[in-house]
């Protein structure tokens, strides 16, 4: 009974023109679109530029400075540093004429403007010090003529910096905009998501009816066909990627398999959140449809499929909508497959996917199990 | 006596303040063709719903097959096929694979799977269309394939609800030789319908329905023995005068006459040779007769007898 329902819903699915057109022809569509748009603006010229930054020491810190002056030296240095106070470095953020302040004081902290390339590289840069600084400290207590081997050696681990994120990810800051398309492919999986309630639910359709006067048990049906949708809505995932990645020849870096596995996981977020519209949402198929689109698109536009900026600027000003909101997570997951070296932030992206997903469904099953019709 | 195949027992159902069932009571047995009678909004379909537990109703309990039924009476739910008023197959699968999907909902082997289904489709005369999708299929085709979706588990029960709504007179025909070749081979069938022409075809018992409640059961005949009507004798002549229209509203039996259009209607009730009477007293005042009918009374007659109005409304 299992594979016999999974079979003919994974069938009548796939013979679902509207379907197929709004997760696989429209946005391979709009995935062409893109690409000519954007074509002109391919950033694949780019050249590294030293990174302007101020240096604020509020206390000394002379093996800081020592690497600060070690990067910011040469033909192609990491930053152009400048050692100024407070107020100056503040002064020349705000006009926009360095990307970054580094305090120096008992730690070593970092203020940015955005979040761009550069900002993102400054941090890197942070971050690595801070890892390094007590073995470097300590190993300077014990032999101060240590010092400038060590500090030679980590400025020169300073400068690959610079040339990881161009060596790690595509140079096409647009790439952005086919996430986007993703996690709309994804989310718009939440209409064939709607089928779990609406073929089997007997006030939904006259086919839900007809299933529910047979021996099939609701729960082995409404398993067979969530996992029906499960594999409907990768297929349209793993279709649309691959347009991207071998037709329109879209850099995905060189991670294109876990690109595949964020996709999919995230159409079976898509999947479970329509489930969970479905069942909250009472009406006509029409209607929950409506809702599913409504959300699923909202949600795009938030992650900024339509308008780029929106996304910064939810960033800065409601954090917690872009944490929410499964569309920016699924683009932030790709993003970071593509700008990290490691694989931590990608993966805590993956589980908060997980967690959603775990969430709609449970949602789904709480509000159609058992269900009695007062009226059909 | 016959093995009771359902049994309702005071159902009721309300729907906020409208009662549409009212303590409903009714038994079927086994092999019967059971017809559920009466105009649209009466509670024929609200009584296959409940029956099928895809309702839930107030009151009352409800049998099959001497077992409780409930919606995870599965055991009960595997020898019943359901045809729906409205057609419930999938736009996008063939012919043959909503038969194959529908009949593998009940029976899990294969093979035995593989000859229902073509048992089926050669039952509804669907071979030749068994690669067309159900939008290629005319309304009558559609119709049958509804039925075969119903009834290709080989069901003791079939429940059909008014299955021949919008169907042309060809395929109607069809779908009722279908139901009587069924219960033929053994199933017992309810069928609903406000169609009483379909429902004396085809029924061996029948319950007029009417505001959620049973109004009367019983054979055709049954039922018609009912009523005070049981023959109603038509006469076309060019004129009739007065003391002749009189003379035979005095015959025995006789208890309404009318003449209009140049048509005499007398309804009896009861009696012999009412016919022979009437036509003599025609006769000895010289009538020039015309074409001369008789008829037996309706479930027409009888709804109209019991309720005071048709069973179905005039425009249908």
């Amino acid at each position: 009974m299992f594979f016999n329902e999974l079979k003919y819903f994974i069938l009548s699915t796939l013979r679902e023109k509207k379907l197929i057109f709004w997760l696989i022809l429209f946005p391979m569509f709009m995935g062409t679109m893109f690409k000519l748009a954007f074509n002109g603006l391919s950033e694949k010229e780019f050249s590294f530029k030293a990174i302007p930054t101020a240096v604020v020491e509020i206390k000394e810190n002379s093996i800081f400075h020592e690497v600060v002056n070690s990067v910011s030296e040469g033909d192609n240095p990491l930053l152009k540093a400048s050692f100024t106070d407070k107020d100056e470095a503040e002064k020349q953020l705000n006009e926009g004429d360095i990307e970054g302040i580094i305090f120096v004081d008992d730690t070593i902290s970092l203020k940015v403007a955005g979040s761009d390339m550069e900002e993102t590289i400054l941090k890197a840069f942070t971050d690595r010090y801070l890892t390094q600084e007590k073995l470097m400290t300590e190993a300077a207590k014990k032999d101060p003529s240590n010092i400038p081997a060590m500090t030679k050696a980590m400025s020169e681990e300073m400068n690959v910096l610079k040339e990881e994120p161009i060596e790690t990810s595509s140079n096409d800051r647009y790439i952005t905009y086919f996430y986007n398309l993703l996690a709309m492919v994804a989310l718009c999986s939440s209409v064939t998501g709607l089928s779990i309630v609406t073929a089997n639910q007997a006030d939904q359709s006259p086919l839900g009816a007809r299933k529910c006067c047979s021996p099939t048990p609701k729960l082995i049906s409404t398993l067979a066909i969530m996992l029906g949708c499960w594999a409907v809505s990768a297929v349209c995932m793993v279709t649309t990627v691959s347009f991207m990645a071998f037709v329109l020849k879209i850099e995905f870096g060189s991670r294109l398999p876990l690109v595949y596995a964020g996709g999919i996981l995230g159409s079976i977020t898509g999947t479970s959140m329509g489930y969970m519209i479905a069942s909250l949402v009472g009406g006509s198929t029409e209607k929950k449809n409506a809702v599913a689109m409504t959300v699923s698109l909202s949600g795009n536009f938030l992650s900024g499929l339509m308008v780029g900026d929106i996304k910064p600027l939810i960033m800065e000003k409601m954090p917690l909508l872009n944490e929410l909101n499964p569309s920016a997570v699924i683009c932030d997951s790709l993003f970071y497959l593509n700008i990290d070296k490691g694989y931590d932030r990608f993966i805590g992206k993956m589980l908060t996917l997980l967690a959603m997903t775990a969430i709609f469904t449970a949602i789904g099953f709480i509000f159609t199990r058992r269900k009695k019709y007062a009226s059909i | 006596m016959a093995d009771t195949v359902i049994k309702i027992d005071s159902l009721v159902k309300r729907y906020g303040e409208l009662i549409a069932l009212d303590h409903l009571s009714l038994e079927i047995k086994q092999g019967e063709v059971f017809g559920l009678l009466g105009p649209n909004g009466s509670g024929k379909t609200t009584t296959i719903n409940c029956l099928l537990s895809l309702l839930s109703y107030d009151k009352g309990t409800i049998q099959i097959f001497g077992k409780d039924m409930s919606p995870t009476a599965y055991d009960i739910k595997r020898d019943i096929g359901v045809i729906m008023q409205n057609v419930a197959v999938y736009d996008e699968l063939t012919v043959q694979e909503n038969i194959d999907y529908f009949c593998g909902l009940y029976i899990t082997d294969k093979e035995q799977k593989a000859q229902y289904v073509e048992d089926a489709i050669k039952f509804v005369g669907l071979e030749d269309f068994r690669k067309f999708r159900p939008k290629k299929l005319s309304g009558g085709l559609l119709r049958r394939l509804n039925i075969a979706c119903g009834i290709a588990h080989k069901p003791k029960l079939i429940i059909l609800d008014e299955p021949t709504v919008a169907v042309d007179p060809q395929s109607r025909n069809k779908i009722l030789e279908g139901i009587e070749e069924l219960n033929r081979n053994g199933a017992t069938i309810i069928y609903t319908s406000h169609y009483m022409e379909e429902v004396e075809q085809i029924c061996t018992r029948i319950a007029i329905m009417d505001k959620g409640k049973k109004i009367a059961e019983g054979t055709k005949e049954e039922l018609t023995a009912m009523i005070k009507n049981t023959e109603t004798i038509k006469v076309t002549l060019h004129e009739l005068p007065d003391e002749v229209l009189s003379e035979i509203s005095a015959l025995p039996h006789v208890y309404s006459t009318d003449f209009a259009e140049e048509r005499l209607t007398v309804s009896c009730s009861g009696g012999k040779h009412n016919l022979i009477r009437v036509l003599e007293v025609l006769q000895n005042h010289d009538m020039h007769i015309g074409r001369v009918t008789t008829e037996q009374p309706t479930l027409n007659d009888v709804f109209l007898e019991i309720t005071g109005k048709a069973l179905r409304d005039k425009e249908e």
